[in-house]
């Protein structure tokens, strides 16, 4: 099978600092991709690269066939990104808001409208289409976010911790939503820090530290080769210098507590 | 979208077909323009920014509420045809108002226009190609100048056809565009010079002391323009008679605007023609050329996390060594305990960082100081002799210069309890503080520390300076009159914690009846110091008076307890 996504010998430097250094990776259809890193390791800027949001890389990024770097705009319509934090126009209503997505995704405006619509019912946003966005919660921000990156259909989606702010239903809705877009042939790669989340959504997943892929497989396979029994463990394992363990008693010691 | 929105959409899309040629998806434009003239319209812009009233509804008509304001502008430059009496002065003054206050007011709201690193979040993300997104840019900020331009310029071009008739229109018309393109060369001008002398990140807070700086201006050539010019006798001047007029731009606009519509074209009138269009048209090119990308490159660091954030390194022995700032030395002097000491410091530090305070009370400082330039303007003000012998005439301005500090530190307090960042208050809500006075008396301390104690030593050395010391009661009584009435007030008054109220809320709860109490109260006491100032014996004693008055107020207001604190939401 031909990988959807295709990332060949990434590196990418801001200024004097090496944030991705030679990262190899093939995504094929239908794969959930958990992707999963300490802070500053270099998913955001992963996930900036695949949205086309940076450009100035070095290395081979192809989606569906497309070069990112000579097809652009190609290669954003054919992926759903979800941004973290909330960000929006938030003096604009949800209806809004959509139909500006809808157009720069070249639908017809009856579809978005209609899409949209049907998104947000079935996320109890139904009453609040047509209120301004600066008064929701977080949650209900990252709803009219999930249904912003999900409006055209894309093959490919692209989500930032798209869990934050939810409660625990929305949760639910969201992650069976993730595996039966996955069912459908949809590539979904899922940037997070929640690792039991991750472990039980994705079916693959890579871990970068310091900009390289210090584990890559299924959480089976991942807990073979690590010999932890759970994501988490797994993670501060490969990615931790010091035991947490040693550093927790740390902070006891500074408390005086024993 | 209103009718104004909707009627440039239309006139800037009649390009369609050019554009569409240059790669610019015209659906794509269209939304996206949709969308951001909404949103405009939905913001407060730069006049309604500087005062508080925010109350959302009023919000839908912000572009209908920003051309109005331009409007009234525009009327106000009416004031120019009244001087001169030849149509080139009338124009020359029209033409630097105009572009002054164009300029001044695109510096301060052309941020929100310009920066909205939303964008890269959200309509870069989506397969929408370069040309369209600068497209729709360049266009919506078109549209916004011109909402501002329009209502500026119409009640000029009215009276400029009654007194010169219709043909006047035409090159009027031409001479606003290239002003505009002059305009737009300073505002960037200024933008290129801001980042480079500051870093990206503190663009913002620059800003918004252009801003402040702006509303200071308007207030005072409000206040003192009219004066002067009644003074200088204007009514009757000629500017192309002045030395070195040839160098002023508004000069070029009115003349090629005169000379055009006449039809006289002597050396002088072509030379002011040839520039008033060669150097708008060439400096629109230097903005296109040059700042336009300098501008967008460092746009991004506006408000971006591009910028790494230094790890101080720490070597694991050292211990560690704490030292004392001045203002920690100070706050230790001036307060006792750890609430009032912290709640010192905290104001401090908050009233110097947050761009709202400052926003809010660093104007008082300006008007204080165009009341100080008004009085000193006017024809029986008094003179340093008049000082140097009190004369009545001196003791009144003394009197009301001394008492005038007090507005600065009261509108301080007013605006203490307000921030955005409001929610973080619930520090003190969770946190075993006994009496919350001692807060408030703590960030009273720093106001006046901050706002008034500057004040009352520059005008204490001139005293000194220029009367003798002579006057040292008087001073002493009148410092601490204001910092009894600050006091005061600031206990009658202050029924929230600092900092802890949304800034929202800030209109709401100002009631008229205490503005005018608050505005009073000084003026009262003033009052009495004026008609007590020469008996040396009372001033001294009610200078002792007003000492213990602050230092026993102070105190009270130390042991405000927690019922006498209005309940504040954290969660709201």
């Amino acid at each position: 099978m031909e990988p959807i996504i295709s990332i060949r010998n990434l590196y990418k430097n801001y200024g004097s600092k090496q944030v991705l250094k030679d990262i190899s990776i093939d995504i094929y259809p239908g794969q959930v991709i958990g992707y999963i890193g300490p802070n500053g390791a270099g998913k955001s800027t992963t996930v900036k690269i695949l949205c086309g949001l940076i450009s100035d890389f070095s290395g081979q990024v192809t989606i569906k066939g497309f070069d990112i770097k000579q097809n652009p705009l190609a290669v954003k319509s054919i992926i759903g990104y979800v941004p973290e934090l909330a960000e929006l126009y938030d003096v604009l209503t949800p209806n809004e808001f959509l139909s500006l997505v809808g157009a720069l995704y070249n639908l017809p405006p009856e579809v978005a409208a209609e899409r949209g619509k049907g998104m947000l019912e079935a996320f109890g946003l139904a009453g609040n289409m047509d209120q301004r966005m600066d008064t929701f919660s977080k949650g209900m921000k990252q709803k009219v976010l999930i249904t912003s990156g999900l409006l055209h259909n894309p093959d490919i989606i692209i989500l930032d911790e798209p869990l934050a702010g939810l409660d625990a239903n929305s949760v639910i809705i969201v992650k069976e939503l993730i595996s039966k877009l996955a069912d459908s042939g949809k590539t979904i790669f899922y940037s997070s820090h929640m690792m039991d989340i991750v472990e039980k959504v994705s079916d693959r997943i890579i871990l970068i530290n310091e900009g390289t892929v210090v584990a890559d497989g299924s959480f089976e396979e991942l807990k073979q080769k690590q010999g932890d029994s759970s994501l988490e463990k797994i993670f501060a394992h490969l990615t931790s210098t010091e035991s947490m363990g040693e550093a927790s008693g740390k902070l006891m010691d500074i408390l005086g507590n024993k | 979208m209103n009718f104004f929105d909707r009627f440039f959409l239309k006139l800037f899309l009649l390009a369609a077909p050019g554009l569409q040629k240059m790669n610019v998806n015209m659906d794509h434009l269209k939304a996206i323009l949709v969308a951001k003239l909404t949103m405009d319209n939905r913001r407060p812009a730069a006049f309604q920014q500087m005062r508080a009233s925010k109350e959302k509804k009023e919000l839908n008509q912000a572009t209908l509420k920003t051309m109005f304001v331009s409007l009234v502008m525009g009327l106000f430059f009416l004031m120019s045809f009244a001087i001169g009496n030849d149509i080139t002065t009338k124009l020359t003054f029209f033409f630097s108002m105009f572009i002054f206050m164009l300029a001044a007011t695109l510096i301060t709201d052309f941020t929100s226009v310009l920066i909205d690193t939303r964008d890269n979040l959200i309509i870069l993300p989506k397969p929408v190609n370069d040309a369209t997104f600068v497209t729709a840019r360049l266009i919506h900020i078109a549209i916004h100048i011109n909402k501002l331009l329009l209502p500026m310029a119409f009640p000029a071009l009215i009276a400029l056809i009654v007194l010169a008739g219709p043909k006047s229109i035409i090159p009027f018309i031409l001479m606003v565009l290239f002003a505009t393109m002059l305009s737009i060369f300073l505002v960037n001008a200024v933008y290129i010079l801001i980042l480079k002398i500051t870093k990206p990140s503190n663009f913002q807070s620059v800003i918004s002391y252009f801003q402040i700086a702006f509303a200071i201006v308007i207030y005072g050539s409000y206040q003192l323009l009219p004066r002067m010019m009644s003074k200088m006798g204007v009514e009757t001047m000629k500017v192309s008679d002045l030395h070195n007029i040839s160098y002023y731009p508004p000069y070029w606009f009115a003349d090629a605007c005169n000379s055009i519509s006449i039809y006289s074209f002597e050396t002088r009138n072509i030379y002011n023609l040839v520039l008033a269009i060669g150097i708008p048209l060439i400096s629109i090119f230097v903005v296109i050329k040059y700042f336009a990308p300098a501008f967008t490159r460092n746009l991004s660091m506006i408000t971006g996390s591009t910028e790494e954030i230094k790890i101080k390194a720490v070597s694991k022995n050292e211990s560690i060594t704490y030292k004392q700032s001045w203002i920690e030395k100070l706050a230790n002097t001036l307060t006792s305990g750890s609430t009032e000491y912290m709640g010192f410091l905290f104001t401090w530090k908050m009233m110097g960082r947050s761009r709202d305070f400052k926003m809010k009370v660093y104007p008082g400082f300006g008007y204080l100081i165009v009341i100080i330039a008004m009085m000193m303007l006017q024809n029986n003000s008094a003179s340093l002799a008049d000082f140097r012998e009190m004369t009545e005439r001196a003791k009144s301005m003394f009197i009301v210069f001394l008492y005038f500090g007090s507005f600065v530190v009261l509108s301080a307090i007013g605006q203490l309890p307000y921030s955005e960042k409001f929610k973080a208050a619930w520090i003190f809500a969770i946190t075993p503080i006994d009496a919350p006075g001692k807060l408030l008396s703590g960030a009273l301390k720093s106001i006046i520390i901050c706002f008034y104690i500057p004040i009352i030593l520059l005008f204490s050395l001139f005293g000194i300076v220029i009367i003798g010391p002579t006057i040292l009661p008087n001073l002493v009584l009148g410092c601490f009159n204001v910092l009894a009435i600050s006091s005061l007030i600031a206990f009658m008054t202050l029924r929230k914690l600092p900092f802890s109220v949304s800034s929202q809320d800030a209109s709401r709860n100002k009631t008229t009846s205490r503005n005018f109490l608050t505005m009073l109260v000084p003026m009262i006491l003033g009052g009495i110091h004026w008609l007590i100032f020469d008996f040396k014996w009372a001033v001294v004693i009610l200078a002792v008076l007003a000492v213990a008055a602050t230092m026993m107020i102070l105190d009270s207001i130390k042991n405000l307890s927690w019922a006498k604190i209005e309940n504040f939401d954290v969660n709201r």
